[in-house]
C-alpha cells in the first residue's frame, strides 16, 4: 500500500512537472525582406536548450514554465536576447538584423545546425548562398551545382559531362528538389550550369548519407534547394549581364506584409549574337539560309500569401529549356520552257532543299503548399505538385522542285521529305502531408506520407516520309513506334524521431515504408534510418549512421558520354528496384572558427543497370530492358572537410579517398565476363580547395583549384585478326580462304583510367556605387589552361620514315603509326560581368 | 564599327568553341601478346585451324604479317583431339599472300585429316614459343530440326522498271532435346548455272519480323528508307520493325512467323562468307536456275555469343554505344572454336 502511494505520488509529481512546461514558438525572418530563415537557432541560456527553424523559417522550443534568457541567432545577423516569463504558451516572432560587421566574424553561440558538431546529422552539408555566389564561374554565372561539386564525396565527371557522382553512385542517384519538388535534368549546357538560379535561391542543403525519413527513392544524395519567398516590405531586383548570359531578378510586397512574389529570368545570347554572323556568311556555303546556335533560359516564379501567423500558402513555378538548332536551305530558281495549258509558257522552274535539325530539352514544375500550424508543437505542410522533363530530337528534310508562273504552280516536280522525331519524357504529380511534432526540447518528431503518379514514355520515335513523283502520289510512310508508355504509381509513409538520449548522446530513429506499382506488380521497400551523436566535448562529437533506401526509377546513360538523350525509365515486372544500404562513421571538430569532419563510409547497390556491351540509347527500336543488364555495385571511402566560414578569408579544403565498383554477373545479364569493373566515375583522389578573401567591403576574390585521378573509360588497349564481318574462315571445297581483318580488342569495360583532372578557376569582384550596388566581376576559368581530358581516343599519325637500302640510296616513305589521343574542350576561358541591384 | 564588332564576337565564339587535341602517353598497363585461335567445326568437313597473336594497339609496325610474324611456325604445335582421344597434330599450311587492298592481314592455317561428326567433342590445344599454352573445345552440333510449315506470296508488284513480291513463311523449330538453342537465320537467292553448275548467291536484304526473339540492331538507317514501302504502317504501327538480311537469335522450339520481299533492289552482294559456303556445300541439291531459299544454322553457345558480341561492334553508332567486349572460349588466349549445322530449304525456283 505503501509503495502504491509512492508510485503514485511520484507519477503525480512528474505529470504535475510536465504540466508546468510550456511552449515558445514563431517564425524567425530577415528583418529587411522578411524572408523566413532556415536553420536560425534558438537557445535558452539557462537550461542549454535549444532548437532552429524549418525549411519554413518556424521555430518551437518546450521550456519549463518561469524566466528564461533567450539567444536568437543565425550567421550574418545580429544575435537577439530575449528575457520572456514563460507561464503559458508564448509565440515570439523574430526579426534579424543583418549584421554590418559580418564580415569581421559573427559569434555564434547557440545551438549549431542539425549538421554540425552537436547535430545528429552526418554526411550533410548546408552551403550558404552567399557562399555559392563567392565562388568563381564560367562566364560570371554563379552555379549551385558546380559549388556542391567542390565538397568532397561529390564528383563531377568529365568536362563537359553533366551529372553529380556522390560516393560512388550514379547521376541518376541524386534527388534534387526545389521547394520540395523533384527535377529530372538539372542541366544547361552540357552540364556547366544548373538550372538553379542561384539569386531565387535562399537554402542549399546536400545529404550524402544519414538521410533523414522523410526522404527517398534516391541511392545516393538529396540536394534540397529552397527558393526565397520574396521581400514583404520593399520592392528590390537586380540584373546581371554577362559574356554567356543575362538575368534578372524582382521582388517585393504585392500585399505588404502579406503577399510576396519573386521573380528570376536568365537567358543565355549567344545565338543572337551569332545569327546576323551566319546571316552575312551564308552564301560563303551558297546557301540561301543558313542557321545555327544555342541557347537555354530558365524562369523562376514564387507567390506567398501569409493568411495569418498560422497559415501560409506559397506557389512555386519554374519553366527552362535548353536548345540546339540548325538549318541550311538552298533555293535555285531559273526561267525555262513549258508546254501549259495549250501554249508555251516561260515558267520558273523552282528547286529547293532544305534540311533543319533541332535539339530540345527542359523541365517545367509548379508546386502549391500549405503551411498550418496547429499548435506551437505540431506544424504542419502540405504540398501538391507537378513535374515534368522532356527531350526531343528533330530532324527535317525536304527536296523538292516545281514550275510556277506568276506564283501559280503549274506542274510538281519530285519531293522527298524525311521528318523524324524522337521524343522521350517523364512527368509526375505528387501530394504529400509533412507534420513536425515537438513534444519535449528532447523531441523532435516527423511524419508523414505521401504519393506520386508517374508518367513515363521512354522513347517513342515518329517517322514521315514521302517519296513524290511528277504528279504521281507516289508513298508515303507516317509511323510511330518506341517503347510504350507506362504509367506508374509510388506511395511512402514515415516516421522520425530526434531525441536526446542523454545530454551528450543524441539519436536520430526514423522507418520509411514505400511501395512502387507497375506492370501489374507492386513493389515494397522498409527503409530504415539512423544516425546517432556522441557529444564528447562542447566542439567534438563522434557520429554513426546506417541507412537503407530505395528507387524506383532508373536514368540510362551511355557511359563513353553523358547527353541530355538519356532516358528515365521506370522499374518493372523484370527489373527490379535499386535498393542500397550504407554504414557511416565520422568524427566532427570545432577548432575554433575552423570546423572539421572526417567521415568514412561503406554503401553496397544493387540491382543497378547498365547498358550491355554494345547498347546504345540509338540504333534500335526494340524496348530499352533488352538493352541493359542488372547487376550490383560498392563504394567505400574516407571525406575530409576543413571549412572557415567567418572572417574576412574563408572557404574549404575537401579530400576524397574511395572507390567504387560494379559486377554483371548474373546469368544472361553479364557485362564483362562477370567480372569487377571499376564504375565510370570511380576517382581514387578528389581534392578541392575553395578561398574567398575580402579585402575591404570595394573588392574581394575568389579561388578555386581542384585535382581529381582520373576516370574510367573503355578503351581496346590490343588488336587481333579475326574473320571478316564475324564469319569464320575455314578452307571449304573450292579452297577458298577466308579473309581476316585487323579488329581492335577490348580487355574489359572501363578497363583504362584516362589522365588526372586539374584546374584553376578565379574571380575578382569590385563593388561600387552608393549603396555598393554595382558589381563588375572578372571571372577565369581554367586560369592556367589545364589540358583536361574530355575523351581520349585511338588515332593514327602520318611519319615520314628513311630506309637505307643496301646500295646505300635512300628512300623516304610516309607511314602512319597508331597513337592515343586526348581531345580537351575547354580552355581558359575569361569573362566579365555586371550586375545592377537595386 | 560594325566590322570590329562582328571581328569582336567571332573571336569571342571561336574562343569558346575551342578545342584541342593531343598525343598523350599510354599509362596502363601494357597488355601481353596472346595466341588467337580461331576455327569452326562442320559436320563432313576436314577441320582447319587459324592462328596468329594479338598485338599491343601502339605496335607501329604495319606489315600485313603484324599478326604472325611472331610466332615460328617451326616449334609452334597445334593439336586437336576428338572425343577425348589422342591429340593429332595439325600441320602447317602456308596460304596465299594476303590482299593489301582489302585489308586482309595474314593467319597462319593449320590442317589435318579428322572430319568431325555431328556430337563429335573436340579439343584443340596449341603450344608457341613466348606464349601462353591455349586451349578450347566444343561440341559438333546435329543438323536443326526444322520444318516450313507455310509459305506464301503476297503484295505482288510489278512496274516497268520494278517488281517485288512479298513472301510471308513460318518457320517451325522442333528441337525435343532442346539440343540446340542457337540459331542463324538467312534468306538467300541463289543462281545455279545450267552449263557448269557454278553457284552465285545473294542474301535478301531486309527480312522483316516482329518476332520478340530478334534482337536487332537499327544499324543500317538508309537501308530502313529504303525498304520503308515494304512496310504496311498499320502493321508496323506501335510494333518494333527488325530488319535484318543475318540474325542470331536464341531458340528453342516454336514457330517464327517472318517475311521479306525479293526483288531486284532487295538483295545483298556482302552476303557472308558462311552463307555461300552453305549454299556450296548444298549446290548439287540445288535446282538450275533461280531459286529462293531460307538457310537455318543451328550454332554452340560460344559461336553465338562470339558473333552477337562482334555484332556489337561498330555500327552507325558506335559513338553513342557501349564498348564490347569480344566473347571467347579460348582459355589463355583470345578468338572463338566455333561449330554449326545447316538446314537448306529452298522455296521455290
Amino acid at each position: 500500500m505503501k509503495r502504491l502511494a509512492i508510485i503514485t505520488f511520484l507519477i503525480l509529481a512528474s505529470l504535475h512537472a510536465y504540466a508546468q512546461r510550456q511552449t515558445i514558438s514563431g517564425h524567425m525572418t530577415d528583418g529587411t525582406s522578411g524572408e523566413p530563415l532556415i536553420g536560425a537557432a534558438v537557445l535558452d541560456i539557462t537550461s542549454g536548450q535549444g532548437t532552429v527553424t524549418n525549411n519554413f523559417g518556424f521555430y518551437t522550443l518546450t521550456l519549463p514554465a518561469g524566466t528564461h534568457s533567450l539567444e536568437f541567432s543565425h550567421i550574418g545577423y545580429n544575435t537577439e536576447r530575449r528575457q520572456v516569463q514563460l507561464l503559458r504558451d508564448t509565440t515570439i516572432n523574430i526579426a534579424f538584423r543583418p549584421d554590418a560587421e559580418f564580415l569581421t566574424g559573427a559569434v555564434v553561440t547557440a545551438s549549431r545546425s542539425e549538421t554540425g558538431v552537436r547535430g545528429t546529422q552526418m554526411s550533410a552539408i548546408e552551403v550558404p548562398v552567399n557562399v555559392i555566389k563567392s565562388v568563381p564561374a564560367i562566364g560570371g554565372e554563379v552555379d549551385i551545382l558546380k559549388t556542391l561539386q567542390l565538397l568532397p564525396g561529390v564528383q563531377s565527371g568529365t568536362e563537359g559531362s553533366a551529372g553529380m557522382y556522390v560516393r560512388g553512385g550514379g547521376p541518376d542517384e541524386n534527388l534534387l528538389l526545389l521547394d520540395g519538388v523533384p527535377l529530372y535534368n538539372v542541366n544547361h549546357m552540357m552540364g556547366f550550369f544548373s538550372v538553379f538560379d542561384a539569386e531565387a535561391v535562399k537554402n542549399v542543403t546536400l545529404y550524402k548519407g544519414s538521410f533523414p525519413a522523410r526522404f527517398g527513392s534516391r541511392l545516393s544524395s538529396v540536394v534540397d534547394v529552397r527558393m526565397k519567398d520574396g521581400n514583404d516590405q520593399e520592392y528590390h531586383g537586380g540584373f546581371t549581364a554577362g559574356l554567356i548570359a543575362a538575368k534578372f531578378n524582382l521582388e517585393g510586397p504585392i500585399v505588404k506584409g502579406r503577399t510576396t512574389f519573386n521573380i528570376s529570368a536568365r537567358r543565355t545570347y549567344y545565338d543572337l549574337l551569332v545569327a546576323p554572323i551566319l546571316y552575312f556568311f551564308r552564301s560563303d556555303f551558297d546557301a540561301d539560309k543558313l542557321s545555327a546556335g544555342y541557347y537555354f533560359y530558365d524562369v523562376n516564379l514564387k507567390l506567398t500569401h501569409k493568411f495569418s501567423d498560422r497559415d501560409k500558402l506559397f506557389a512555386s513555378f519554374y519553366t527552362g529549356d535548353d536548345a540546339v538548332y540548325a538549318g541550311i536551305g538552298y533555293e535555285s530558281r531559273y526561267n525555262t520552257e513549258m508546254y501549259s495549258e495549250g501554249r508555251m509558257r516561260t515558267v520558273t522552274a523552282i528547286d529547293e532543299s532544305n534540311l533543319d535539325l533541332g535539339w530540345q530539352w527542359g523541365n517545367t514544375i509548379g508546386a502549391l503548399r500549405w503551411n498550418h500550424v496547429f499548435s506551437p508543437k505540431l506544424f504542419l505542410n502540405t504540398t501538391l505538385n507537378y513535374t515534368r522533363y522532356r527531350h526531343k530530337l528533330g530532324i527535317d528534310m525536304l527536296e523538292n522542285n516545281r514550275y510556277e508562273n506568276k506564283g501559280k504552280v503549274l506542274m510538281q516536280g519530285d519531293t522527298s521529305q524525311i521528318r523524324m522525331t524522337y521524343n522521350s519524357d517523364i512527368s509526375d504529380i505528387s501530394v504529400g502531408t509533412d507534420f513536425e511534432y515537438t513534444p519535449s526540447p528532447d523531441h523532435d518528431v516527423r511524419f508523414g506520407l505521401g504519393a506520386t503518379y508517374h508518367d513515363f514514355n521512354p522513347s517513342v520515335t515518329s517517322m514521315y516520309i514521302r517519296f513524290t513523283q511528277d504528279s504521281d502520289p507516289g508513298s508515303k510512310i507516317d509511323t510511330t513506334f518506341g517503347d510504350k508508355p507506362v504509367k506508374t504509381w509510388e506511395a511512402a509513409l514515415y516516421a522520425e524521431d530526434n531525441f536526446n538520449v542523454t545530454r551528450w548522446l543524441k539519436l536520430n530513429l526514423g522507418l520509411r515504408y514505400s511501395l512502387y506499382s507497375v506492370s501489374g506488380r507492386t513493389y515494397h521497400s522498409l527503409e530504415p534510418r539512423v544516425s546517432m551523436r556522441a557529444l564528447l566535448t562542447d566542439d567534438l562529437s563522434l557520429k554513426a549512421s546506417y541507412t537503407e533506401m530505395s528507387q524506383y526509377i532508373h536514368l540510362l546513360s551511355n557511359s563513353n558520354l553523358s547527353l541530355p538523350t538519356d532516358l528515365w525509365v521506370p522499374v518493372t515486372a523484370n527489373i527490379e528496384p535499386m535498393r542500397s544500404r550504407q554504414a557511416a562513421f565520422g568524427v566532427f571538430y570545432s577548432l575554433g572558427v575552423v570546423d572539421f569532419s572526417l567521415e568514412g563510409y561503406y554503401k553496397t547497390m544493387s540491382n543497378l543497370i547498365e547498358y550491355r556491351d554494345g547498347a546504345s540509347f540509338l540504333g534500335t527500336t526494340t524496348g530499352w530492358e533488352q538493352k541493359v543488364a542488372v547487376g550490383r555495385g560498392w563504394a567505400y571511402g574516407v571525406e575530409l572537410l576543413a571549412q572557415k566560414s567567418v572572417g574576412r578569408t574563408t572557404g574549404w579544403i575537401g579530400y576524397t579517398l574511395s572507390r567504387s565498383v560494379r559486377v554483371f554477373d548474373r546469368e544472361g545479364n553479364m557485362i564483362n565476363y562477370g567480372k569487377p569493373f571499376p564504375a565510370k566515375y570511380d576517382r581514387r583522389h578528389d581534392l578541392s580547395i575553395v578561398v574567398t578573401h575580402k579585402f575591404d567591403e570595394h573588392f574581394d576574390i575568389s579561388g578555386t583549384f581542384v585535382f581529381g585521378s582520373g576516370v574510367c573509360g573503355s578503351l581496346a588497349t590490343s588488336q587481333i585478326a579475326s574473320p571478316m564481318d564475324g564469319l569464320l574462315a575455314s578452307g571449304d571445297i573450292n579452297h577458298d580462304f577466308g579473309i581476316f581483318t585487323s579488329t581492335s580488342y577490348l580487355e574489359g569495360r572501363n578497363n583504362y583510367r584516362l589522365p588526372a583532372y586539374n584546374r584553376l578557376d578565379i574571380c575578382a569582384a569590385y563593388h561600387f556605387g552608393r549603396r555598393l550596388n554595382k558589381t563588375i566581376s572578372l571571372n577565369v576559368y581554367n586560369a592556367y589552361n589545364a589540358q583536361n581530358p574530355f575523351l581520349v581516343y585511338r588515332d593514327t599519325e602520318s611519319t615520314m620514315v628513311q630506309t637505307t637500302a643496301p646500295d646505300g640510296s635512300v628512300s623516304v616513305e610516309y607511314a602512319s603509326r597508331p597513337v592515343l589521343k586526348q581531345l580537351s574542350i575547354f580552355p581558359i576561358m575569361p569573362s566579365l560581368s555586371f550586375s545592377y541591384k537595386f | 564599327m560594325k566590322k570590329l564588332f562582328i571581328i569582336t564576337i567571332t573571336a569571342a565564339s571561336a574562343l569558346l568553341a575551342l578545342s584541342c587535341s593531343k598525343v598523350i602517353e599510354f599509362k596502363g598497363e601494357q597488355v601481353e601478346e596472346k595466341l588467337v585461335l580461331f576455327a569452326e567445326a562442320k559436320e563432313g568437313e576436314p577441320f582447319t585451324v587459324n592462328l596468329s597473336h594479338s598485338v599491343f594497339f601502339l605496335d607501329a609496325y604495319n606489315g600485313l604479317d603484324k599478326y604472325i610474324r611472331h610466332i615460328n611456325t617451326d616449334s609452334c604445335r597445334v593439336e586437336v583431339s576428338f572425343n577425348g582421344g589422342k591429340p593429332v597434330s595439325m600441320t602447317y599450311l602456308p596460304g596465299e599472300e594476303p590482299d593489301p587492298y582489302f585489308f586482309h592481314v595474314g593467319t597462319l592455317t593449320y590442317v589435318c585429316n579428322c572430319i568431325p561428326s555431328a556430337g563429335d567433342e573436340i579439343e584443340v590445344s596449341v603450344s608457341a614459343p613466348g606464349y601462353d599454352p591455349v586451349k578450347a573445345s566444343v561440341s559438333v552440333p546435329r543438323q536443326p530440326q526444322a520444318v516450313i510449315r507455310s509459305h506464301s506470296v503476297t503484295d505482288t508488284v510489278s512496274y516497268d522498271y520494278y517488281s517485288s513480291v512479298k513472301h510471308n513463311i513460318t518457320l517451325e523449330i522442333n528441337d525435343p532435346g532442346q539440343y540446340s538453342k542457337y540459331y542463324r537465320l538467312n534468306a538467300l537467292q541463289v543462281y545455279k548455272d545450267p552449263d557448269d553448275g557454278e553457284v552465285s548467291v545473294s542474301g535478301i536484304f531486309s527480312i522483316y519480323s516482329s518476332d520478340p526473339v530478334f534482337i536487332s540492331t537499327l544499324s543500317d538507317l538508309d537501308g530502313i528508307i529504303d525498304n520503308i514501302e515494304n512496310i504496311d504502317s498499320a502493321e508496323s504501327e506501335r510494333k518494333v520493325p527488325d530488319f535484318f538480311s543475318d540474325q542470331l537469335f536464341f531458340g528453342g522450339s516454336y514457330s517464327l512467323t517472318f517475311n521479306f520481299t525479293r526483288s531486284e533492289y532487295s538483295y545483298d552482294p556482302t552476303i557472308g562468307y558462311e552463307a555461300r559456303k552453305a549454299v556450296r556445300r548444298a549446290a548439287a541439291d540445288l535446282p538450275y536456275g533461280e531459286s529462293l531459299a531460307i538457310l537455318l544454322r543451328a550454332v554452340t553457345p560460344g559461336t553465338y555469343y562470339y558473333l552477337s558480341s562482334r555484332d556489337n561492334t561498330g555500327g552507325d553508332f558506335a559513338l553513342f554505344a557501349e564498348g564490347s567486349v569480344i566473347y571467347s572460349n579460348v582459355d589463355g588466349g583470345y578468338g572463338a572454336l566455333c561449330a554449326g549445322a545447316d538446314l537448306f530449304f529452298v522455296l521455290e525456283n
